[in-house]
């Protein structure tokens, strides 16, 4: 670790009076987290501020407000933060001290800033310090919890994108090739002095001038294109995620349609299942017969039944006339004779008389009349009968429809307030433009190509001149380490300028990698989303797995801080002086997992952590949970009676 | 960064450590708001890179 804080003096700062110090302990792999808990209003921003006053100073103002009111009342007339810490395996020790001048009724401040390193005082502290931790890094590193968030923003203010820069190491390489392009300027005026600006080498040196015009020219050319050209593709892309969202829309208008249609289908279906409920109700007074009429058809069913007696003596016309027709013999096995024949015809007789007799009192009108009656009254049973049946049915399909078309209003009602303001001539003027755009932007590309052949010439052109030039340096005799010079500047040039854009998309690239691997490590939504994408100008994207990306605004705070919390963690890891990381009441809008899950993160920093925390924060009953990477813990308390804090190891 | 900065020595034919001294040298000056005499120091390397050649 570059940077560990070893101990912390205030004196008289903000709600800390008089000196207290603070031993942080030492840490070690897996166990770098020290807390310092405290209530609300007992000094943990006051601890928080004293780390920015140390390292980069702060307002009159701010320090007027930060003389603790005891002292000043006690006419304690100095405010000191000192810190020593270890720095690349150096001892070192920052004291920032304020001494108050009374002038009339006002204090005027006085600030000195003393740096030791290994013992030994060092001059210009303030550059020294900078260059350790840049100010506008600071915030990365002390940080209120409750701000965290705003690095979750869909964009970042230039200030922002520099400080990133800063912590990746990018400044010193665009810097450098600031500076030799400075450095190259001047040795080739050094070279024209030298060659002098006669003969050919005036008239090279004039070539020259034309040709790095010109290639300017074109350079500023390509530039402008390039930004046509980038602001095409962004106001392309902006229109695809638009014909995106009409795309859905248009999906929707054409279920709108459906629906509408589906509407009319059921509408026809009720209204003819209206008309039969409106049938049904004109024969209700028949159903209501139904039962006089069943008990009808049992009588006249009664009434027509051949009765028991009737068949008796119709079996007996049978047996006696197939004994005088075919039979020759009694009933007993004896043969007939003529006056078995003749009693036989007699008995005959009286069967058929009786059977007459039966037939004609079998009731009035007729069997075949009551048969006919019996027909009728069953034909109306089973028809109501059925009716009946099918009208509870024709109720349930009325009531299933009507659900039914309820149903499809409500959708026609939510698709309608969702199409609202989407006119169809919107769409069509979408993709008319976007076929605009993609048009310029081949016409564009086509200069694009144009120019950056004319400029390679052009670039050809001038190496060229200049080695004629450089061959007519050597000739002098004062010329050929200039050439060399000139020579290793150029291609020095030409490797930095490749290796910036190298450098930002490597440091772009893992910091995109870290924060994914923190992001998916903390999310509650570790299988919705596989990771954090960092823009060109590092603001910040969740993707989904399935590639598509969650609109910042739409995270919830606390998935903004996670995501916050994730960027800043990778920027901490991939910086080039990674400092201690102090976090003041870091988990504010954090539920119970995200919180779990984050604390178990911070050991992968391989920096102190400190958290100046609540109780809610780091409730009691999940203090267990830090007991594995717990380096050392404080509690700030408070004198009420004296009006002042101090700070106790917990041990 | 050490494996960009060889790989474009390389393709630029200069010597990496030469690159890396240029850029220590602008690590150290940047949090300056004022450069003072960076490009003499840029020289002086670059000389020295020659001299040793």
């Amino acid at each position: 670790m570059s940077f560990v804080f070893k101990e912390l003096t205030l004196k008289n700062w903000r709600c800390y009076e008089g000196t207290i110090t603070i031993n942080f302990p030492d840490i070690s792999q897996g166990r770098n987290l020290i807390v310092v808990n405290g209530i609300n209003g007992f000094g943990k921003t006051s601890l928080l501020k004293s780390l920015k006053f140390l390292f980069h100073g702060t307002s009159k103002d701010e320090i007027l407000e930060a003389w603790n009111d005891v002292a000043k009342s006690h006419g304690d007339k100095s405010v000191t933060v000192s810190m020593t810490f270890t720095h690349n395996k150096s001892l070192c020790k920052i004291i920032r001290e304020v001494e108050f001048k009374e002038r009339g009724n006002t204090a005027l401040p006085s600030e000195s800033l003393t740096l030791i390193v290994d013992g030994v005082e060092r001059d210009q502290a303030e550059d020294k310090i900078s260059q350790w931790l840049p100010k506008d890094v600071q915030q990365f590193v002390f940080f209120d919890g409750a701000e965290i968030s705003r690095y979750a923003k869909k964009q970042h203010d230039q200030g922002v994108k520099d400080a990133i820069e800063r912590v990746l190491g990018i400044p010193a390489i665009r810097n450098l090739r600031t500076d030799l392009s400075r450095l190259l300027d001047n040795l080739e005026e050094d070279q024209e002095t030298l060659v002098g600006l006669e003969g050919k080498s005036a008239t090279l040196i004039a070539h020259i001038n034309e040709l790095e015009a010109l290639e300017e020219n074109y350079r500023e050319e390509k530039e402008t294109h390039l930004e046509q050209k980038s602001g095409i593709e962004e106001t392309l892309s902006d229109l695809e995620k638009e014909a995106t969202k009409i795309e859905v829309i248009e999906a929707e208008r054409k279920a709108l349609l459906d629906k509408k249609a589906r509407q009319s289908d059921l509408q026809s279906d009720l209204d003819e299942t209206e008309k039969h409920i409106s049938e049904h109700i004109r024969h209700a007074p028949l159903y209501l017969l139904l039962p006089k009429l069943r008990e009808l058809e049992s009588e006249l069913n009664a009434k027509v039944k051949i009765p028991a007696s009737h068949e008796k003596w119709e079996r007996l016309e049978i047996v006696y006339s197939d004994l005088i027709e075919n039979g020759e013999k009694c009933l007993c096995g004896r043969e007939l004779d003529d006056k078995s024949e003749r009693h036989l015809q007699e008995e005959l007789s009286k069967v058929r008389s009786t059977l007459e007799k039966l037939k004609s009192t079998s009731g009035k009108g007729g069997k075949k009349e009551m048969t006919n009656k019996l027909l009728s009254v069953s034909q109306i049973i089973n028809l109501y009968g059925e009716n009946q049946n099918s009208a509870s049915e024709i109720l349930r399909k009325r009531s299933s429809l009507n659900i039914r078309l309820e149903e499809i209003e409500n959708d026609i009602s939510d698709l309608n307030t969702k199409l609202e303001g989407h006119e169809l001539v919107e769409v069509q003027e979408l993709f008319r433009q976007k076929a605009d755009l993609r048009n310029r932007l081949e016409e564009l590309q086509e200069s694009l190509g144009v120019l950056k052949e004319n400029m390679q010439k052009t670039v050809d052109n001038l190496r060229d001149k200049r080695r004629e030039l450089d061959q007519l340096t050597i000739d002098n005799a004062q010329g050929h380490r200039l050439v060399q010079e000139l020579n290793l500047v150029r291609s020095s040039q030409a490797a930095v300028d490749g290796l910036l854009n190298q450098a930002i998309e490597e440091r772009r690239n893992q910091i995109e990698k870290l924060s994914s691997e923190v992001y998916i490590s903390i999310t509650n939504k570790p299988e919705e989303y596989s990771g954090v994408r960092v823009k060109e100008d590092y603001t910040l994207e969740v993707i989904r797995r399935d590639g598509t990306s969650v609109d910042n605004t739409k995270l919830s705070s606390g998935e903004k801080e996670v995501l916050a919390y994730s960027f800043i963690t990778a920027l901490n890891r991939s910086s080039i002086t990674p400092v201690p990381f102090v976090m003041d009441t870091p988990f504010g809008h954090l539920d119970s997992t995200h919180r779990e899950k984050l604390l178990k993160n911070l050991p992968s920093l391989n920096v102190q952590v400190f958290l100046l925390a609540t109780d809610r924060d780091l409730p009691a009953n999940e203090r267990d949970k830090i007991d594995d990477f717990l380096a050392g813990e404080f509690e700030i308390k408070r004198d009420q009676a004296a009006a002042r804090s101090y700070i106790e190891e917990i041990v | 960064m050490n494996d960009l900065i060889k790989e474009n020595a390389l393709k630029y034919e200069i010597n990496s450590e030469m690159l890396k001294s240029l850029i220590n040298l602008e690590q150290e000056k940047v949090h300056l708001q004022r450069r003072r005499n960076v490009t003499k120091e840029i020289l002086e390397i670059i000389d020295k890179y020659i001299q040793n050649k």
